[in-house]
């Protein structure tokens, strides 16, 4: 754990602030007073923390850096609300608190050898970023990597450069598609599962998904239309939470807490505790 | 640290002047919560000085214990300005004496325990309940409002509580189970009397006579196979007025947020209040997104978290029977209702 008393926030620094879009910023974290047994890096794919701004309050929000990155960790967060707003106001060099890592991961290290494909809507890549990355880090250890990812507009793409720079490498596929045609956008138009086709061949692969909750129901329907098992459509669910370590009941459904049981699960787990996605 | 070290059961027994005696000593000697009744007639848990004050004809309380243990209001930290080296931890807290809980209400205490030890450790929680010790008064028959021989969940206890009274007419027989329950005993030894052992399996049997209201079984096995109707939910989900008071009293319900504010001394507090699961906007996102689309949803999680889900997990039923949240519904949902009702659905 970052931070030893279940409650109590820990002291980190901004780095780096990256304006990836008109209301997403990318942050760049360091803690201020460093200990021996709990670093920067260490977290897994698929964590989140609870970032504190004193006065605003907490707010869950996904690592978007891989471990294997070491000294920082990054977190990705769109101006939607009380915390982000107040994050969103902070610069270089300010202070803000960490508690966690929390819940579970992406299992990517299982998936050793296999192809894998990621997709992503929206700000919803900030997540498998940090399992692509991850991936790509030892990219002799897995097989083919696909990235589907989908925005509404072209002002609306995060880590643009990122996904022209994964298209460059060995064995990884990039598509990008956005909404609806656009002034200056030469490529593919349309929601990310109009992409589908591209992948229905890799049906055996692993699927992670994450974006909006409308994106990843469509986006699960198409993949188990082309013939993918439940068990290998993964997916990360969005909910509200003021604790994330499991007591205050607000991401509580189907008899699971989504911070403490999840926030990773199988299309098969979801299934099985009757969770709608 | 267990919140409950567990003994082999110890009997003795006390007069209910030796009774008065001892709550009056504990009042002096240490903090006691004890029932109260107030100007309008409602008894409820308050801290007493005096062994005068306490309530000992009543049902059972108003709200439960959960409040000395998870108050509605907690302040868990304060700081000043943005820096987090001004953060003081105010997880603090003194031994309490509890008297008077019933039956049900200990079990849901226990429930809360295991709840609150789970994934993470909450130590605002357990800190509190670690200094307590709970003497528990066994209802001598089930009270209109009730249905625990249906839950399970008295009018006695075999097991789990620190100092057990259960009458016997003129006076009381006492079970110590507890190390802390023990400790208390040792420390008044003179005012307890002489071992009267009790057959609590019998008492049990005897009261289980009376039909128990439901089949818990059958009601959870009702709701996990989903053979209630939606017609059902809707019926209750357009009755209930999202007020949360049923959630408010119910001895299990756990759920809080968050907030963060300025006092007028300059000083600025994180502090946890009761939430509830009922309240519209619970599950709601900074972007507008709500995972629980309408009341019937709502409604809905709610009976399988406590007759389906905790049962799974925690071995003991959600709902403790104390029938506090049939007493102040506005919308006229009565939950004792609604469980034969689910009952009956198979």
């Amino acid at each position: 754990m970052f931070n030893s008393k279940l409650y109590i926030p820990r002291a980190a620094v901004i780095e780096n602030v990256e304006e990836l879009t008109y209301d997403t910023k990318l942050y760049r974290l360091r803690f201020k007073n460093h200990k021996s047994d709990s670093n920067e890096n260490d977290y897994k794919p698929g964590q989140f923390v609870q970032v504190s701004i004193l006065g605003a309050g907490e707010a869950p929000i996904s690592i978007c850096s891989s471990p294997t990155e070491k000294g920082y960790f990054e977190l990705c967060a769109r101006d939607v609300g009380l915390v982000t707003g107040a994050l969103h106001k902070l610069k270089i060099g300010d202070e803000l608190g960490i508690r966690g890592p929390y819940g579970n991961s992406f299992p990517i290290e299982e998936f050793g050898g296999q192809d894998i494909v990621f997709i992503g809507g929206g700000i919803g890549l900030a997540p498998l970023r940090s399992a692509i990355n991850f991936a790509l880090d030892s990219r002799a250890s897995y097989g083919e990597i696909i990235i589907l990812y989908g925005a509404r507009t072209k002002e609306d793409i995060v880590f643009a450069d990122e996904l022209d720079e994964w298209n460059r490498q060995k064995k990884v596929k990039v598509f990008t598609t956005i909404d609806n045609p656009q002034k200056g956008w030469t490529g593919h138009v349309g929601v990310v599962t109009t992409l589908l086709d591209k992948i229905k061949h890799k049906f055996k692969a692993k699927a992670f998904v994450c974006g909006p909750a409308i994106m990843i129901h469509f986006t699960i329907k198409g993949l188990l239309d082309a013939g993918w098992a439940e068990e290998n459509i993964i997916t990360t669910l969005e909910r509200h939470m003021k604790c994330g370590v499991g007591k205050c009941g607000h991401c509580y459904i189907g008899g699971k807490y989504v911070c403490t049981d999840g926030p990773v699960f199988t299309y098969a787990q979801l299934n099985s505790l009757a969770i709608e996605v | 640290m267990p919140v409950i070290s567990k003994i082999e059961i110890k009997n003795a027994s006390i007069t209910k002047n030796n009774l008065f005696a001892l709550l009056d000593k504990i009042s002096k000697e240490k903090t006691l919560i004890a029932p109260v009744r107030n100007e309008l007639e409602d008894v409820d848990f308050l801290p007493v000085d005096n062994a005068a004050a306490i309530c000992f004809d009543y049902d059972n309380t108003a709200s439960s214990a959960k409040e000395f243990f998870f108050p509605q209001y907690e302040c868990m930290f304060t700081f000043s300005g943005a820096s987090n080296a001004s953060i003081k931890d105010k997880n603090g807290n003194e031994e309490i004496v509890l008297f008077g809980l019933r039956s049900c209400d200990v079990k849901g205490m226990k429930l809360l325990d295991k709840f609150y030890q789970r994934t993470f450790e909450d130590d605002y929680y357990l800190s509190k309940r670690r200094k307590s010790v709970i003497i528990s008064v066994a209802c001598p028959e089930l009270n209109e409002q009730c249905f625990c021989t249906a839950t399970e969940t008295g009018p006695v206890l075999l097991e789990g509580f620190d100092i057990q009274l259960i009458s016997t007419g003129e006076d009381y027989a006492v079970q110590i189970g507890s190390q802390k329950g023990l400790e208390l005993f040792e420390k008044y030894k003179r005012l307890f009397g002489p071992e009267v052992a009790v057959d609590v399996k019998k008492l049990l049997a005897q009261a289980k006579k009376k039909e128990p209201k439901f089949n818990l079984q059958k009601v959870y096995e009702n709701l996990k196979e989903d053979k209630v109707d939606e017609k059902f939910w809707e019926d209750i989900a357009s009755r209930c007025q999202s007020c949360g008071l049923c959630l408010f009293l119910c001895p299990t319900c756990s759920c809080y947020t968050v907030t963060d504010k300025d006092t007028p001394l300059g000083e600025s507090r994180r502090s946890r209040q009761w939430d509830a699961c009922y309240f519209r906007g619970f599950t709601r996102m900074a972007a507008g997104y709500d995972p629980i689309r309408n009341n019937k949803e709502m409604i809905k999680r709610k009976y399988l978290h406590k007759l389906v889900q905790q049962i799974d997990e925690f071995e003991t039923s959600g709902c403790v029977g104390c029938g506090r949240c049939n007493l102040v519904c506005v919308g006229n949902v009565n939950w004792l209702d609604n469980i034969i009702k689910i009952e009956r659905a198979g």
